[in-house]
């Protein structure tokens, strides 16, 4: 036994039992269970195994057997979470995790690293931080993760700002302000991803300017409500994700300005108090525009002033005017709230959507959201997938959400919005319509209609309704879809499927 | 949207036929139709007609990757986890073996990470017995690793070595 395991997989003779070449082959009858299949795999495939495990657990393989005793120390990816060492006494994890760290770097030596992932805690000495980022950089490591919590803003190692070789870098910094050294530059950074950092002027400008192949930017609950504008601009950019922290900016003023011709992919998860100016998005294929209306509105049923509103409205048009090339459209629930109070508003899109072809809407489907998604669909000539989530508006005054839901579910359209619904469109690439989360409404019912009426070459319709929201809903969407079963659809091949969840 | 199918040759002269665009996920067989063009089926002589089953069935749901769609994205990652549920560990490392062969970065990184979770959290004495794996160090020797690894360093937590130990 013993010496059989010492024999490398690939040396052993076709159809024996530890046999790993034939994919499958000659081992399944054969070979009996308790075989060691693992210690026989190539050594990049159990790096590839190992790349997944925290380094607690990495290192301890090195017992298992002697095949096993070296392997950690020439891992490529490290994964190192304080969280995995147990909260006895605080100096004891403090010291016990850090010299754990130290040890691994210090056996593994330069050998090449590709990854290094390291959540530091509140207890990390920055120093020693340091030097473990240092080892990583000498082992020309090409993606760093580090979290460091309660750290001074001086404290963020500095040396991981002139890494040449890193290619993906994740900080996340406990809201401190991110200080970039002088020597700042990443050449071969293509991902940035920020997470809870205080953004500074300086630290934007230095981004565009150091790091000249920068492709994917990620601001995730980062705060930069002091700059009272935020320049993005770029001609290498594709991909740019912003998601602040969600305190509303109070400063009315705050702009960003984006500019990226070679942007392929937008979002933006934000309060539209912050005014945003997209510019030259030449290739933008997916926009998710997600514009809210501070929490502060609508959770107190506070009556936004009326200028501010149509303030508000054009804000999001205009926003999505600089997306419309997009071929992928994500819109949120304040957009069609808002705008469909403005009607005159969307009247301004300049365009078409000319290469949307699919839709993916987040509404609460209260009657004058209808108009609003007609009005897109309208100038989409394109489009050929639909999907429609019905979401719950986010109201805590409860007579407010009762009549809302009242108006949901009998309220006739007025008369003008009924006109726009009865018009004939043809929507001649439509082929796929998901609506989720039905409730069985008026407006979902006319919005059904006007879609199966003009859609000729419909194949799809698959709609799931949810009983979670509220009592007797199985009735009212049974009588939904009896009522839709009734319609004749202008497509002759369409398929209808139907769920509950 | 090109709708070519593609049909793959398993060891044991199974075919097995998808779109080409699931096929593509597997950067050897979209290496392999590029240079040439099999008429008799791509072969893979390495699979085996049982794994080339499960690959082709992973193929095809992952065809089509959503990349912006939450929901859509949990339910592939529900299919993920149904997919390997009932899979015995030597059907999972061959699945191991095959992805990395037909390079399917996809299948690697799932079947890899079902493996990284079972060892997750578990001693030494777990692994070994989870994975037939033979202990071939002497005590001593057994002994002298857990101490050089040791060296320069304080305890950590409280370890899992002297509970193993105990069990030898």
């Amino acid at each position: 036994m013993e010496l059989e395991s010492r024999v490398p997989w690939f040396l052993m003779e076709p159809g024996s039992s530890k046999n790993a070449f034939f994919v499958g082959g000659s081992s399944s009858e054969k070979v009996s269970i308790d075989k060691d299949i693992i210690s026989n795999l190539h050594d990049s495939i159990i790096y590839h195994i190992l790349s997944f495990l925290d380094m607690k657990y990495v290192v301890q393989t090195c017992v298992l057997s002697k095949r096993w005793e070296n392997m950690w120390k020439t891992v490529p990816n490290l994964n190192f979470k304080y969280v995995n060492f147990p909260l006895f006494r605080k100096d004891r994890i403090r010291f016990g995790f850090m010299d754990f760290v130290d040890m691994v770097m210090y056996h593994r030596g330069m050998f090449k690293m590709k990854s290094f992932k390291i959540g530091c805690g509140w207890c990390c000495n920055p120093l020693r931080v340091n030097s473990w980022l240092l080892n990583a950089i000498n082992s020309k490591v090409e993606e760093v993760h580090i979290s460091v919590d309660m750290m001074r803003s001086s404290g963020m190692p500095l040396c991981l700002y002139s890494c040449v070789t890193l290619r993906i870098l994740k900080l996340e910094n406990d809201f401190n302000l991110l200080v970039t050294p002088e020597d700042f530059y990443l050449p071969n950074l293509k991902s940035l991803h920020l997470v809870a950092v205080v953004l500074s002027e300086k630290l934007i400008a230095d981004v565009f300017d150091k790091c000249p192949v920068l492709e994917t930017l990620i601001f995730e609950r980062c705060l930069f409500n002091h700059i009272r504008v935020l320049s993005i601009s770029s001609l290498v950019l594709k991909t740019l994700v912003i998601k602040p922290e969600k305190t509303p900016c109070y400063l009315h003023g705050c702009r960003i300005n984006i500019s990226a011709p070679n942007l392929i992919s937008f979002m933006c998860r934000d309060f539209v108090t912050r005014n945003y100016y997209l510019e030259n998005l030449f290739s933008l294929e997916k926009a998710h525009v997600d514009l809210r209306i501070e929490d502060t509105y609508v959770c107190e049923a506070q009556e936004l002033p009326d200028e501010r509103r149509e303030e508000y409205a054009q804000r999001m048009i205009r926003c999505l005017s600089s997306v419309q090339k997009a071929k992928t459209i994500i819109i949120s629930p304040s957009l069609f709230e808002i705008v469909s109070e403005y009607p005159r508003t969307l009247h301004q899109l300049a365009a078409s959507f000319v290469n949307l072809t699919t839709l993916r809407i987040q509404a609460w489907l209260y009657r004058n959201c209808l108009w609003g998604i007609v009005c897109i669909l309208k100038n989409s000539p394109c489009i050929e997938v639909l999907i429609l989530d019905v979401v719950e508006k986010n109201c805590v005054s409860y007579q407010n959400y009762q009549f809302l839901v009242q108006e949901m579910l009998d309220g006739n359209l007025p008369e003008d919005y009924e006109d726009e619904l009865r018009v004939q469109y043809p929507l001649r690439h439509l082929k796929h319509i998901e609506i989720r989360w039905l409730q069985g409404c008026i407006s979902e019912f006319k919005l059904l209609q006007f879609l199966l009426r003009n859609a000729a070459s419909l194949k799809v319709l698959k709609l799931t309704a949810t009983q979670r929201r509220r009592a007797k809903t199985e009735e009212t969407i049974a009588r939904f879809y009896d009522k839709l079963k009734a319609f004749s659809p202008a497509s002759p091949e369409l398929q209808v499927s139907f769920s509950m969840d | 949207m090109s709708t070519k199918k593609i049909t793959l040759l398993s060891s044991d002269n199974e075919l097995f036929t998808v779109d080409e665009e699931a096929a593509n996920q597997s950067l050897t067989i979209k290496h392999l139709i590029e240079d040439t063009e099999p008429e008799n089926g791509v072969p893979l002589p390495q699979v085996h007609s049982k794994i080339l089953a499960k690959v082709t069935e992973y193929l095809i749901k992952h065809a089509n990757e959503p990349d912006n769609d939450a929901a859509a994205k949990e339910e592939l990652k529900n299919w993920d986890d149904k997919f390997l549920e009932k899979v015995n560990h030597e059907t999972l490392f061959d699945l191991i073996l095959a992805a990395n062969y037909l390079d399917i970065k996809g299948l690697l990184d799932l079947t890899c990470q079902t493996v990284a979770d079972l060892m997750n959290g578990m001693s030494v004495v777990e692994v070994r017995k989870l994975f037939n794996i033979v202990n071939d160090f002497t005590p001593e020797d057994e002994a002298e690793v857990r101490k050089r690894r040791k060296r320069g360093t304080k305890t950590i937590g409280p370890s899992n070595d002297q509970a193993n130990q105990s069990n030898h």
